[in-house]
């Protein structure tokens, strides 16, 4: 495996602006394009339909953002499925023993769905889930997992501090770090710990084994039972109503308290923290000191509002430097969900079958929705590519390009797509260029333009081509396009959004 | 004459538009499942397993069937050579009042025999014919004829029926069975390349493609000088050009063939000039120089374009030719440099197309979709000289078709069975069903092993219904004692499944690995017969 690269994981930033937080001003050097537009959709969510991209250059990048982001905070909670607060015994008690499994498979579906139409806030929840980690496996209830599920969605453009402090007595979490088995007199650490090194300041990052024993403490009293399922609930009788110190200071702190004290008394460690890690998510794996500072400035003067922050990183000059666009590796859901976005696949023509396939593939891939590896999450980065998954992704990818041409509908947008990037061009190299700068946002080099474009003509005489005969409105071009794809996909720019 | 059809058939040429394109659909619809490959679809089936736990073997290419070192060179012409004008029966007033302006005439064409030429053009095969290295065979086609490029391409990609689809390629479903353990073991040489068109139809098997498909020349350059599939060299450290070259030395790292294509590129050489300007020549130096630096691959590819002349035919026609005949001479000039006999002795050439071409000729100057085709083989050593009958062109059908002769599965099964050397039973399972077999199209191959077999391993695949049952399928050739063990892969046997005598006749052995205590991992199963032994790495 590479080890050439080990080394080279030193880059030279680009030329610093005097203050890349500056809201982006189009430019000769930086403009507002297409390609930009697209940029943007691509961070932001899982891609861009080719309407989207048209509808998105009308406006300027700021109301743009503005819009995007404003929509995504204000959907509201998520409806509930009707077995949103099933027990255990309402699954025993039921004759189909796979109704457990359906519904989570509901669910996962569901947001794959809402990933491919909604794509914004789909996408904030996919950032809290590898977040706010917890596997499903261990805590196993799916009551628990609904109510997860919707704290990540409803609360994931809003405020951090409040978010924290709900997520820690969802059902999910306090049987997945143990927080139901912490009592007063005997604590349990494990929430306590991962509260402070993962959830909120970072690890090593101004706290103590003291300072987690005692938060622990003031934790105490929350219950809840996978065994059970029923609703999580506060036992006074099992919380520790004694002082503890924290950060040098001593009260006798209680659940919410104690959250407040992290943000008080470890303000600078958490909003440096938590736009880093927002940093990484959407933008690049090494982070921008100056970026992060005025990010984590804008966090705290915000009193952790979210939006405020997104809406700073997204409508920065820093967000929209050339030298940061396509050095973002596609998730798994993502390799396969860009390219139903990009073809302007609506989720009501994706098949249930089809969704089942690609959650199963993205577990291959090493993205099993509603279980991560651990408490940490996904690594992301470059450990979602390896040999394996490379070549694993090429054929997957593949699949779904394939997809594309079994139905009519599918196979009618990629022909309309390809007519409206090229004004109904006949010139197969021009058609190939414009797809794939669509599709990945990137130009090829000329061996692999042309290898793409051999791809496209298909087989398809060369004489159709010369004499002219040959258009878009062939029966073949949807299926030459999607001939194309599976070049494309293999081509190693197609892993870099 | 007055009988032949002026008028050509609706949706066989160009002006018929929607038609011709509604012809060209029948194709479209699953040949493009058949992915373009640079890797094959391997990783398809093991996901997370993890490709780099599975260590390639060289040692699958010589415990193939009929291991030997004889090489095809498969010669596409794209779009429906036009038969007539290639090889021309000389004096034949049929074709020159059906061809007014198209027709080559006499003091255009060298003479092969004093029945037939070809066209000046192609005068750089004269050396050849005059020494033996080439072989015409008349009229080949099949029952039933199909007029879409595509759907005929496909029925002579796959050797079917004209009316059944099959998803997969003859040379595929022969290749398959040679590296049975493709996708558990991959080889580090690809069993099949092609160059310069993507994938195709002939190479595909059940579970992956065979072959290493590179979509130009100048793709394959890069390949074979720098040993990746893709440039890291070039790229700087700014954030994108990092994590590009990431992915890059990623994506070199899983393709396996990368060590041995660099060492045979770079160990073959080139030793004639090939004629420039010349698409197809470029892509025979390549498979030259693969040759001669010992790859290994026993069947490749080319390919030219251009041969669906609608319109205009008579220069073109015999310029592509043209390119085809100096192509060729260089390609074996090179491979005979300095007085080598042996090689060119090794590496049968063959070329095909879809179908041939209506025997009037059009309108426009040009000639639509026909019947009836010749092939041409070229090597050293095969002899010159004719097979089958040449188009009737005085008794054409209602369409305006003289019959074919030859069918075109009859020479793929000779060609599996003298040249590559393989048991007819073998050569019949690859093929779908029993073909008669062309004799002295090639010199069989020595010994040949099909006569003297005891047995033959027709290959295994997973139980259709069960994939935890493997099904190692066989045939005993006579009457006989059969065995079948399993061994490690360091070769020490595990298990003996299978120890009797059994009769004449093909047979299926279900093999359940549970059933033998067998934990999962990489084996290899050995059938043996007499003195005869067929040896496979399995995945359980």
């Amino acid at each position: 495996m590479p080890t050439l690269l080990e080394q080279k994981t030193a880059f030279s930033a680009p030329s610093p602006v005097e203050d890349p937080l500056a809201p982006y001003t189009p430019s000769q050097v930086k403009p507002w394009n297409a390609r930009r537009v697209a940029h943007l959709y691509r961070r932001l969510g899982f891609g861009a339909s080719l309407a989207q991209i048209q509808q998105g250059l009308q406006m300027s990048p700021g109301d743009l953002i503005d819009q995007l982001l404003d929509t995504a905070a204000d959907l509201g909670p998520p409806d509930p499925p009707y077995w949103a607060g099933w027990t255990m015994d309402e699954y025993a008690n039921n004759p189909d023993p796979n109704l457990i499994f359906i519904h989570r498979n509901e669910l996962r579906r569901r947001w794959f769905g809402e990933m491919l139409d909604e794509g914004i806030r789909s996408k904030m929840a996919l950032f809290w889930h590898n977040h706010f980690s917890t596997e499903l496996d261990v805590y196993t209830c799916n009551a628990y997992l609904w109510d997860y599920y919707s704290m990540i969605h409803d609360k994931a453009f809003g405020n951090f501090r409040i978010f924290v402090r709900e997520m820690g007595r969802t059902g999910a979490m306090l049987v997945y770090l143990n927080g139901n088995l912490s009592v007063a007199g005997q604590p349990n650490e494990n929430y306590a710990r991962e509260l402070m090194e993962l959830f909120t300041m970072g690890e090593s990052n101004g706290y103590t084994q003291a300072d987690i024993v005692n938060m622990s403490r003031a934790l105490t009293g929350w219950n809840a039972s996978a065994y059970l399922c029923d609703p999580p609930f506060f036992d006074p009788n099992r919380h520790d109503d004694t002082p503890k110190t924290i950060f040098g200071q001593t009260s006798n702190y209680g659940y919410t308290t104690a959250h407040n004290l992290i943000f008080s008394a470890r303000a600078e460690q958490v909003s440096h923290y938590i736009t880093s890690k927002l940093y990484k998510y959407f933008v690049y794996q090494n982070i921008d000191n100056q970026v992060i500072t005025g990010l984590a400035q804008t966090f705290r003067d915000s009193n952790w509002e979210l939006l405020p922050v997104l809406k700073l990183l997204f409508k920065s000059e820093h967000f929209f430097e050339e030298s940061f666009m396509n050095v973002r590796y596609k998730s798994p859901l993502e390799s396969m969900l860009n390219i139903y976005k990009a073809a302007g696949t609506p989720a009501s023509l994706v098949e249930n079958g089809r969704w089942d396939a690609i959650g199963y593939w993205s577990y291959q891939l090493g993205q099993e929705i509603f279980n991560p590896p651990n408490v940490a999450g996904w690594k992301g980065y470059r450990q979602w590519i390896n040999e394996s998954t490379l070549t694993a992704r090429w054929n997957y990818s593949s699949a779904i390009a394939y997809w594309l041409t079994t139905e009519q509908e599918s196979r009618e947008n990629l022909r309309t797509l390809a007519q409206t990037l090229t004004n109904d061009s006949n010139d197969p190299t021009l058609i190939t260029a414009a797809l794939i700068e669509f599709m990945t946002g990137q130009t090829m080099d000329p061996v692999h333009l042309q290898g793409a474009v051999v791809n496209f003509k298909a087989g398809i005489p060369e004489n159709y081509y010369l004499d002219g005969s040959w258009n878009l409105y062939w029966d073949e071009a949807p299926y030459q396009i999607v001939n194309m794809l599976y070049y494309l996909v293999r081509l190693p720019e197609f892993q870099l959004s | 004459m007055s009988k032949v059809p002026k008028q050509p058939r609706h949706g066989a040429a160009l002006e018929h538009g929607e038609a011709h394109s509604r012809e060209h659909q029948l194709w479209s619809r699953r040949d493009f499942l058949s992915a373009s490959g640079i890797l094959g679809a391997g990783s398809l089936l093991m996901g997370n397993i993890g490709l780099r736990a599975f260590q390639p073997t060289p040692l699958m290419a010589s415990l193939a069937n009929g291991s030997n070192d004889r090489i095809l060179v498969l010669i596409r012409f794209d779009g429906g050579n036009d038969g007539l004008n290639t090889i021309i029966e000389r004096g034949n007033s049929y074709y020159y009042n059906l061809r007014p302006t198209i027709a080559i005439q006499e003091p255009n064409l060298w003479a092969l025999s004093n029945e037939y030429g070809m066209p000046l053009s192609t005068n750089a095969l004269q050396p050849l014919w005059d020494n033996g290295m080439m072989r015409v065979i008349h009229n080949v086609g099949y029952p039933e004829p199909n007029y879409s490029h595509f759907r005929s391409y496909d029925i002579i990609a796959s050797a079917s029926e004209s009316e059944v689809v099959v998803n997969t390629g003859w040379m595929g479903r022969f290749l398959e069975n040679e590296y049975a353990a493709f996708l558990e073991t991959p080889p580090t040489v690809p069993p099949a390349l092609q160059i310069g068109v993507q994938t195709d139809l002939v190479f595909r098997a059940d579970a992956a493609n065979m072959a290493l498909a590179v979509s130009s020349p100048q793709e394959f350059y890069q390949i074979a000088q720098s040993g990746q599939l893709y440039d890291t060299s070039l790229l700087g450290n700014t954030p994108r050009e990092l994590e590009l070259a990431y992915v890059r030395q990623t994506a070199n790292a899983a393709f396996r063939y990368a060590e041995t294509i660099k060492n045979a590129y770079a160990q073959g050489k080139n030793q004639v000039d090939y004629p420039t300007d010349n698409y197809l020549a470029e892509q025979l130096a390549i498979v030259a120089k693969l040759i001669k630096g010992n790859l290994g691959t026993r069947v490749f590819m080319v390919s030219i374009g251009g041969f669906d002349t609608h319109a205009e035919q008579f220069d073109y026609h015999q310029n592509l030719l043209r390119q085809v005949a100096e192509g060729v001479k260089a390609f074996y000039d090179d491979l005979a440099y300095g007085g080598n006999a042996e090689l060119p002795e090794k590496v049968l050439g063959m070329t095909f197309s879809e179908f041939g071409r209506t025997i009037y000729e059009n309108a426009s100057l040009g000639t639509d979709h026909g019947w009836g085709t010749p092939m041409m083989l070229f090597g050293g050593g095969i002899g010159n000289g004719f097979t089958g009958q040449y188009q009737d062109l005085s008794n054409p059908d209602p369409y305006g078709d003289p019959a074919f002769s030859v069918d075109f599965r009859s020479v793929y099964s000779s060609i599996l069975q003298d040249w590559m050397g393989n048991s007819p039973d073998l050569v019949n399972f690859v093929m779908g069903q029993s073909h008669p077999l062309i004799p002295g199209l090639v010199p069989p191959i020595e010994p040949f092993k099909g006569d003297n077999g005891k047995c033959a391993l027709l290959g295994h695949n997973p139980h259709p219904n069960d994939p935890s049952i493997l099904e190692i399928k066989y045939s005993m050739l006579q009457n006989g004692p059969i065995r079948l063990q399993i061994l490690d892969t360091a070769g020490h046997v595990l298990r003996t499944l299978l120890n009797e005598y059994k009769d004449r006749g093909s047979y299926t052995f279900q093999f359940k690995a549970p059933d033998w205590y067998i934990s999962p991992g990489i084996y290899q199963y050995r059938l043996q017969s007499g003195g005869q032994v067929f040896q496979r790495n399995l995945k359980v």
